[in-house]
């Protein structure tokens, strides 16, 4: 017998009893990635979108693969520093981040929005958010984005309550943005996802053009008064 | 912001079948190169979120290129951070009580590199042709002939010492 088929023969019997993998828990998952990037893709392309237009603009296949229509960027700050009239929630949530990393500039953005659509919600519905997020731009290529979310009803993240996980990757096909991103879900169920977003092709760029630490990245997503009050009327599930 | 317009997407239920008839294959691969069912289970679990992220431009290419190829990475990523776990935990959790030949034969494996244990992994074990191996380690065909035939020699050498000593003492024709 060659050792090849020794080597087979004795991992099949290794292996005869294989764990199995959860596939719903993958698909939870893989949801918030494709969620993520389309989040992102906007908070990117409102920029562009603002810069030539005041009227809504349709944008084709902003890094992902489904074409979306992406409405005028956020008005931006108002002359008190406010994002959003008639809430704090846009406020704390930036003292909240600034408190947890006094190196970070001023957000260039707060916004909510909720898991129905691809804009920020109308200020009138503010109440009925999902979620909000945080713009910051750091360096010329360089962009952080700090998301609070409240979970999807049944959705299950796979991640450990209360542990924060961070990973570096690419994103795009090819990769044109290295993320550098740290995840958590708290105990309140609610989730956190910090993302140093890096123009760049390759990790060992992004590395190097990069601004904030994993320790950073962390710090921010364990940030106390990451909040907003739960939404009133939430949308359907998607 | 919306993940997906109007719930699961068409092409849900194809990634659904596609994983449920691939699972095992990434789950032995990925035992294979990290040692560690838990391990496996963390690193085939990213695998297949990624799939699922980019499943609808691969659905229609090359969708185990691509999920070996992520696996392999994700298993390479672990293998970095865990180094010295694999040390104390090459003896797997949860083993199917083969007895010692088995756990033999992942002592052995555990003290290759992970280049070579996936290499091993995918020609070897999953049976793949070379082009599909230099496909997903991103490596020219000849380097991985070269590279498995290296690694198959030492894991020889330490599956069988004696033996191994023995015929090189002997200087057997």
């Amino acid at each position: 017998m060659t050792i090849e088929q020794q080597v087979r023969d004795r991992f099949d019997r290794a292996t005869t009893t294989v764990p199995e993998a959860d596939v719903a828990a993958a698909i939870a998952g893989g949801r918030r990635v494709r969620r993520r990037r389309r989040v992102t893709a906007y908070a990117v392309g409102s920029l562009a979108v603002a810069a030539v237009a005041a009227s809504a603009v349709a944008l084709p296949r902003l890094g992902d693969d489904e074409p979306r229509t992406v409405a005028p960027a956020h008005h931006g700050p108002a002359d008190d520093g406010t994002f959003v009239p008639g809430t704090t929630v846009d406020t704390d949530l930036a003292a909240a981040v600034a408190a947890a990393d006094p190196s970070l500039p001023a957000p260039r953005d707060v916004y909510p929005s909720d898991w129905s659509r691809d804009t920020p919600l109308p200020d009138a519905d503010v109440a009925n958010a999902t979620e909000w997020q945080l713009v910051y731009d750091l360096a010329p290529k360089v962009e952080l984005l700090v998301y609070v979310s409240v979970p999807i009803p049944g959705e299950s993240s796979g991640l450990t309550s209360g542990q924060v996980v961070t990973d570096h990757h690419g994103i795009g096909d090819p990769t044109d943005e290295i993320w550098f991103q740290s995840m958590l879900q708290r105990a309140d169920g609610r989730f956190v996802d910090v993302i140093e977003q890096v123009t760049a092709t390759e990790v060992r760029d992004g590395q190097r053009l990069r601004v904030l630490t994993d320790a950073q990245t962390e710090a921010i997503a364990q940030a106390p008064g990451l909040d907003f009050p739960d939404p009133i009327t939430p949308p359907p599930a998607p | 912001m919306a993940r997906l317009t109007g719930g699961a997407p068409a092409w849900e239920a194809e990634y659904v079948e596609y994983v449920t008839a691939r699972q095992r294959s990434f789950m032995r691969a990925a035992y294979a190169m990290l040692g560690s069912w838990p391990a496996a289970e963390d690193a085939v679990q990213t695998t297949l979120t990624e799939l699922y992220a980019r499943w609808p431009r691969i659905r229609g290419g090359h969708p185990d290129a691509y999920g070996r190829r992520a696996l392999v990475n994700t298993c390479i990523g672990i293998s970095r951070k865990r180094r010295r776990e694999v040390v104390t935990d090459r003896v797997p959790e949860g083993a199917t009580g083969d007895g010692q030949e088995s756990v033999d034969l992942m002592d052995a494996l555990a003290r290759l590199s992970v280049r070579d244990r996936a290499v091993l992994a995918l020609r070897y074990l999953e049976d793949l042709p070379v082009r599909e191996v230099a496909a997903a380690l991103d490596l020219p065909e000849g380097t991985v002939k070269s590279q498995a035939s290296r690694a198959l020699v030492r894991l020889e050498a330490l599956l069988s010492p004696a033996q191994q000593a023995g015929e090189t003492a002997g200087g057997n024709p």
